[in-house]
């Protein structure tokens, strides 16, 4: 092969060399960012599951609390459930707070009155 | 613009710049050939022994010319005596710029030119020869003719490349490094390509296995509603918590509770004033959470 023409090989292997490097960093780059994306998106995966698994627990205890305790009110609006319970005596009532304190229900808004020996107690709850 | 040069063994005139030189057949051997092969670097590999025993001692190159489907001629010329040559007539290295043969530039069929008054160089059969002038037609002298003469690419020297040869096996070994580090880089980049897609796939996967919302944004934005919302829960239920463990004597009760404007508000009946105050005191110890408990009176 001609001295020349090996220099230009040369040349164009260089110039091919140095855009595969290009290349190589640019792909490099989009791998990491798409790496941290990955581990973000997993662990953001398996928050949200915990999550649904938590709230799926939630709706189970609201359904044994509705169930037991048997409310005198109970309305859903969106996600929010308002219940009332009108005839509480003071074991029923510390047994359901007793359960919504150890449950994953989130309380949105909570109203407790005594009237006479019987306790009402309001509820705003989230799953 | 160079000069162009035709150059015989006699050649006297004095060269001052630089200049293409286009040697004569003195210079270098020829051979007229017929090969059943298709391309000129078969038969260059085969030159050494095509001329095998013609040739004197030396470090000779080879140069093909094709003239017709299987006929080739081959020039093999030395580059050492031809300098040593080249020397001897006084012609200075520095103002070659590039080399020539006859056998390339003056490959036209029937053309003759004159060299001097005894000499000049006629194409025949394929081959330029070199002949006394009583055995030509008339023809144009050589100096005419290099004055319009566009010289082919077919150069045998070039001043721009000289030194470099020295670097031959250099350069053989850094195209094979260039080489190799492309294939390398090649592979890092199908590789890092496979890694990429293999991570968008297991995406996909745990998103429609999971049933998971399809973009990160709006997992994210559920996510972090529900962090509040826990944060809120947690707050609301440790504050209950702590109002419930407060020891109640006999004939002592909440008669209102309520979570409201992010506090919670409560009513108790107390048998005396020392027990209301021992409760007012219990609740600012509060420390569990972030949700003020109030005592309305």
């Amino acid at each position: 092969m001609k001295i020349e023409s090996k220099i230009y090989l040369l040349i164009a292997s260089m110039i091919i060399l140095l855009s595969l490097y290009l290349y190589q960093q640019k792909v490099e780059k989009e791998y990491q960012k798409e790496l941290k994306r990955y581990e973000l998106f997993q662990q953001n995966a398996s928050k949200f599951i915990s999550l649904r698994k938590s709230r799926e627990n939630s709706q189970r205890v609201l359904n044994h609390i509705l169930k037991i305790f048997n409310p005198s009110l109970h309305s859903k609006k969106a996600n929010f459930h308002k219940i009332v319970f009108k005839d509480l005596n003071k074991k029923e009532f510390s047994r359901l707070m007793g359960i919504l304190i150890n449950s994953t229900i989130y309380i949105k808004k909570i109203d407790i009155k005594k009237i006479k020996n019987k306790i009402v107690l309001g509820l705003e709850v989230g799953l | 613009m160079k000069l162009n040069f035709f150059i015989t063994k006699n050649f006297n005139q004095n060269i001052d710049k630089k200049s293409n030189l286009i040697l004569s057949p003195e210079f270098y051997w020829v051979k007229k050939i017929t090969l059943d092969v298709r391309f000129t670097s078969e038969v260059k590999n085969m030159a050494e022994s095509i001329f095998d025993g013609t040739l004197p001692k030396g470090d000779f190159d080879y140069k093909v010319f094709k003239l017709s489907k299987r006929e080739y001629i081959l020039a093999a010329y030395d580059m050492k005596s031809i300098n040593l040559e080249l020397q001897k007539l006084n012609i200075a290295r520095k103002f070659i710029d590039k080399i020539y043969l006859a056998q390339s530039e003056f490959s036209q069929e029937g053309l003759s030119v004159f060299l001097d008054d005894d000499f000049g160089i006629t194409f025949s059969e394929g081959i330029v020869l070199y002949a006394p002038r009583v055995f030509l037609k008339k023809s144009p002298y050589m100096q005419e003719v290099l004055k319009n003469k566009k010289l082919s690419s077919q150069y045998i020297y070039s001043s721009r490349f000289s030194g470099v040869k020295f670097y031959d096996k250099w350069l053989n070994f850094l195209l094979l490094v260039f080489v190799l580090c492309s294939f390398i880089s090649l592979v890092d980049i199908l590789k890092l390509k496979k890694n990429i897609n293999f991570l968008e796939k297991t995406k996909s996967d745990t998103i429609s296995k999971n049933s998971l919302p399809k973009s990160s944004f709006e997992l994210k934005s559920l996510l972090d509603e529900s962090e509040r919302y826990e944060k809120t829960s947690v707050d609301i239920k440790n504050s209950l918590d702590y109002v419930s463990r407060f020891p109640l004597k006999k004939g002592e009760y909440f008669t209102y509770l309520r979570f409201q404007n992010n506090k919670i508000v409560c009513m108790l009946k107390f048998k005396n004033r020392q027990r209301r105050e021992l409760f007012q005191k219990y609740i600012s110890k509060n420390r569990k959470s972030t949700i003020k408990i109030e005592l309305k009176r």
